[in-house]
This record gives structure tokens, sequence and C-alpha cells, in this order.
């Protein structure tokens, strides 16, 4: 039987390299919107960047509660109502779908817990440099600035830096997870890809 | 066999057998996953040598296989089952008879 192809934003994810073009892709895009908010004037379009950075940030499942984008797990299949993690680009993520989420934080395993672990770390440990410098500097830069102008660069900075630190440790777990040998024991071939929280 | 490189979860090598144990039985990674309540993937990169599991998994194998741990896992690379059943390595069979 063959497994339907599993797609993270439209890109097929079954190997390591087509994950690292996800991962390319994503911060290429992630640079024009950067690029883009340079333009952005007015409180409501400000009010609107809230939601599209919440959706920005979730694509690669950062804000999920299970943390690990999980590529290779057949978890699925222990979910009784159907219920899948993530956007996958085929299943409903299981807010959005009014399904209840059977506490998902307890389906990884230790492996999973670790890995997520030091992608976070990793994250985290290279951001608070160019945080830390934000911090430090904006003072200097918007001393002398009108409340609007503040207002604006601080929208600027916060909005993809928000962004950053959610999707990072997502993309590192993206980048770094190998492709997982067919196992000789396996009468079936085995799905590389099937679920992405 | 692990070739015992370096872990995941940035501990010292730790050698295992567990490949040779579920191939022994004919198990698929996703079989034993299932005993173990482990994700399949987990098994490989136990496999690998690419993570070491916490004591909880540890007990879990040895349960499961019917070994001891240090059947299993050893932080020394494991000599081969033929040398250890024979006593010497095929090499050197001939000079033991």
């Amino acid at each position: 039987m063959n497994a339907p192809r599993k797609f993270l934003l439209f890109i097929p994810a079954e190997t390591q390299r087509s994950r690292r073009a996800i991962v390319i892709a994503y911060y290429l895009v992630f640079i024009a919107f950067a690029i883009w908010l340079l333009w952005l004037r007015g409180p409501a379009r400000y009010a609107r960047l809230l939601p599209m950075t919440y959706f920005w940030a979730s694509m690669l499942g950062g804000l999920s509660f299970t943390g690990p984008v999980r590529l290779f797990s057949r978890w699925q299949r222990k979910f009784q109502d159907g219920s899948a993690w993530g956007i996958d680009g085929s299943r409903p993520h299981p807010y959005l779908a009014g399904r209840p989420l059977i506490q998902p934080i307890d389906r990884l395993d230790e492996h999973d817990i670790a890995m997520r672990d030091r992608a976070h770390y990793l994250a985290y440990s290279t951001l608070r440099w160019p945080a830390i410098a934000a911090a430090l500097f904006a003072p200097l830069i918007l001393m002398d600035s009108s409340p609007e102008r503040v207002a604006h660069i601080l929208f600027l900075i916060s909005v993809p830096v928000a962004a950053l630190f959610f999707s990072l440790p997502q993309a590192i777990i993206l980048w770094t997870e190998p492709d997982v040998e067919p196992d000789p024991q396996e009468s079936s071939p085995q799905t590389a890809v099937h679920t992405v929280s | 066999m692990s070739n015992g490189g370096s872990s995941t979860n940035g501990s010292v090598p730790l050698y295992n057998r567990i490949a040779v144990l579920r191939a022994e039985r004919g198990l698929s990674r996703q079989d034993l996953a299932d005993a173990l309540d482990v994700n399949y993937q987990t098994i490989g990169f136990l496999e690998r040598g690419d993570y070491n599991p916490s004591l909880t998994l540890a007990f879990a194998l040895s349960r499961y296989f019917g070994l001891p741990i240090e059947a299993i896992f050893s932080p020394e690379p494991f000599r081969p089952l033929s040398e250890q059943v024979y006593g010497h390595g095929r090499s050197s069979s001939g000079e033991s008879q």
C-alpha cells in the first residue's frame, strides 16, 4: 500500500534534503516579511501583525505543545479519533478541527524530549546575543525619536524576533533530523513522513 | 551492533546489541517500539548509538529481551557473538582446535 506523500509548507518532506529546503524557503519568505514590515504604518496595520505573527510562527509547529517536528512519527494511529498534531498539509490541526487534544506532551518519548530540549537550547543560546544587543542599543537609537517612530521601530524588531524565537527550535530539528534507513525486518516499507506538530 | 558514536544526549558513547537481538527475534523497529511505548525512530537512534537511553528505557529493554542490562549495553565495544560463544574469532579458531 502506498502511503500518501506528506508535505510541509507545500514541499514534500520525506528526505533530509527536502526538509532543509523547507527551512531555507521558510526563512527566505521570513526575510521578505521582515522587509515588508519596513513599509508598514498605522495602528490598524500593526494590529493585523499580531495574528500574522502567530500564524507565521506556527507554520513550523513552534507554538504547539508537542514541540518537536515529528516527521517520522507513527503515533497518530494511536489517536482513536483520528486527530493529528499539526499542520502537515493534509490533516487539520486539532484545535482548528474542534477535536479534543489528547495530552500531546505524553506522546513524546524520552528521545523526542531530549531532541526538543537540545534544539531549544541551541536556538535560545544563539538568539540571546542579538536579543541582549537589541535591548541594550535600542534606547540609544530611540532616545531622540518621536513616540510614533519608537512604536514603529519596536514593532519592526519585536515581530520578527517573536517569530524567530518560536520557529528557530523547530527549524533546527527539521535541519538536523536524519533520514531513517530502511529496516530489514520491516515487511512493508516505512513511510518517511507521517505527522508534523 | 551500534558503533558507539557520539550520542545526541551528549553523554559518553555506549555500545549496544539491540539490532542483533531484534533481528534474532524477527522483530521490526515498530514492533519493538510498540512494546516499549517509544517512537520507532528512537529504536533506530539507539541501535546506531546516536542516543543513550535512560535507565528506565534500559531496564524496559532488559525486561523485554529477558537479558541483563550488561548483555545489551556496554561502554566497551562488544566482541562478536561467535567469538564469545566459541571462545575465539574465526582467524584463531584453527589454532584452538
